[in-house]
């Protein structure tokens, strides 16, 4: 139904020629739902393969902390930014990674409360410093991750994947995306765990993106 | 990070440089980013930008009669996405677009507003202090005098 998964019925309008205006119109024909997002990303197609691509790396391949701790840090800044819908589309991914959703949504409930182990608990500290108060952190928050038992690489991931959320947490809510049923978070959520967030280089500028 | 930087912020678009370099300046102002709020306010004087302007963005001073009546409304809304995205309603464009932004510029305005929300906490988390490149630039705009 156009005019009505986002804010700005003029660039939910104007899908332009690439991957995720392709998938827009796959799900419609089926009449699946899909992730709003999607009309955004379609907007912009190579702004927003530069950023698929970026999310690639950042939350898909190899990397020191697990792809699952990854998404679980990106439900949680959600949390702390009050995005329902990157909150609930990540709990999602980590819940199909930890085979645990009980477990992924404690930790985004009551972070001091769950399961989770000291040591991630002490990560998610330090991105709820980043999230809130990116401004007062010192060399002593990373000395705290130091001494919890994180290198370097893994920091640099979590900090990494921090900003990457706060992005999209603004990205989405400005915009208006709206929420899907829980059927949808799961289902896409388990293809996004599955195969990650690179689509193919929009048609239209392979030329210059190849510069870019 | 470059590719996507230089795809949305480092092009004209519908806003223009000048209005990005503003937005990104007040952004990493409001966020407490030293290092950006350094660079994009050399930026906004790079491009164009008005002293007095800057003063007030760096002060995150949008009531200051240095700022356009369009640019008090532009920053207010970029405000509302950096502390408080959710909250934001079809009113907050209507705002907009009654002070003349068109949707285009609204939708860049987002995406740019949402980016210094992820590079100025990079910045911030890794420690890294101010480069004092406005301070170069004020410095060389005087000799030239």
């Amino acid at each position: 139904m156009a005019g009505d998964r986002i804010f700005l019925a003029d660039v939910e309008a104007n899908p332009k020629p690439g991957p995720y205006a392709d998938a827009i119109a796959a799900a419609t024909k089926t009449g699946a739902e899909y992730w709003g997002i999607w009309n955004i990303l379609a907007f912009q197609p190579m702004a927003s393969y530069h950023l698929c691509e970026l999310s690639q790396q950042l939350m898909f391949n190899d990397a020191p902390i697990t792809p699952a701790l990854r998404e679980l840090i990106a439900a949680y800044t959600s949390s702390l930014n009050r995005c329902d819908f990157c909150m609930n589309a990540h709990a999602a991914v980590a819940s199909h990674l930890y085979s645990d959703k009980e477990f992924v949504w404690s930790v985004l409930h009551d972070l001091e409360a769950s399961p989770l182990q000291e040591k991630d608990k002490a990560l998610l500290r330090f991105v709820r410093k980043v999230t809130l108060g990116s401004g007062s952190i010192t060399q002593q928050d990373h000395d705290v991750l130091k001494a919890a038992g994180w290198d370097d690489a893994s920091i640099y991931y979590a900090i990494a994947v921090c900003a990457l959320f706060n992005f999209y947490n603004r990205f989405v809510s400005a915009n208006g995306v709206k929420m899907v049923s829980e059927e949808a978070f799961t289902r896409l959520g388990a293809r996004m765990a599955r195969e990650g967030y690179s689509r193919e280089q929009p048609p239209q500028q392979n030329g210059k993106a190849a510069n870019a | 990070m470059m590719g996507l930087a230089k795809s949305m912020l480092f092009v004209d678009g519908a806003l223009g440089r000048q209005n990005k370099e503003l937005i990104s300046t007040f952004v990493s102002a409001t966020n407490a980013c030293a290092y950006c709020m350094d660079s994009h306010a050399y930026s906004f004087r790079a491009n164009g930008g008005d002293a007095g302007a800057l003063q007030a963005v760096l002060a995150c001073d949008t009531d200051s009669p240095a700022i356009t009546k369009e640019q008090r409304t532009l920053l207010q809304f970029a405000k509302k996405i950096t502390v408080d995205s959710q909250a934001i309603t079809p009113t907050d464009i209507y705002t907009m677009r009654g002070a003349g932004w068109t949707d285009l510029q609204i939708a860049e305005t987002i995406h740019v507003t949402a980016l210094f929300a992820s590079f100025n906490r990079v910045v911030n988390a890794f420690g890294l202090p101010s480069q004092e490149m406005l301070k170069l630039f004020e410095e060389d705009s005087n000799h030239g005098r």
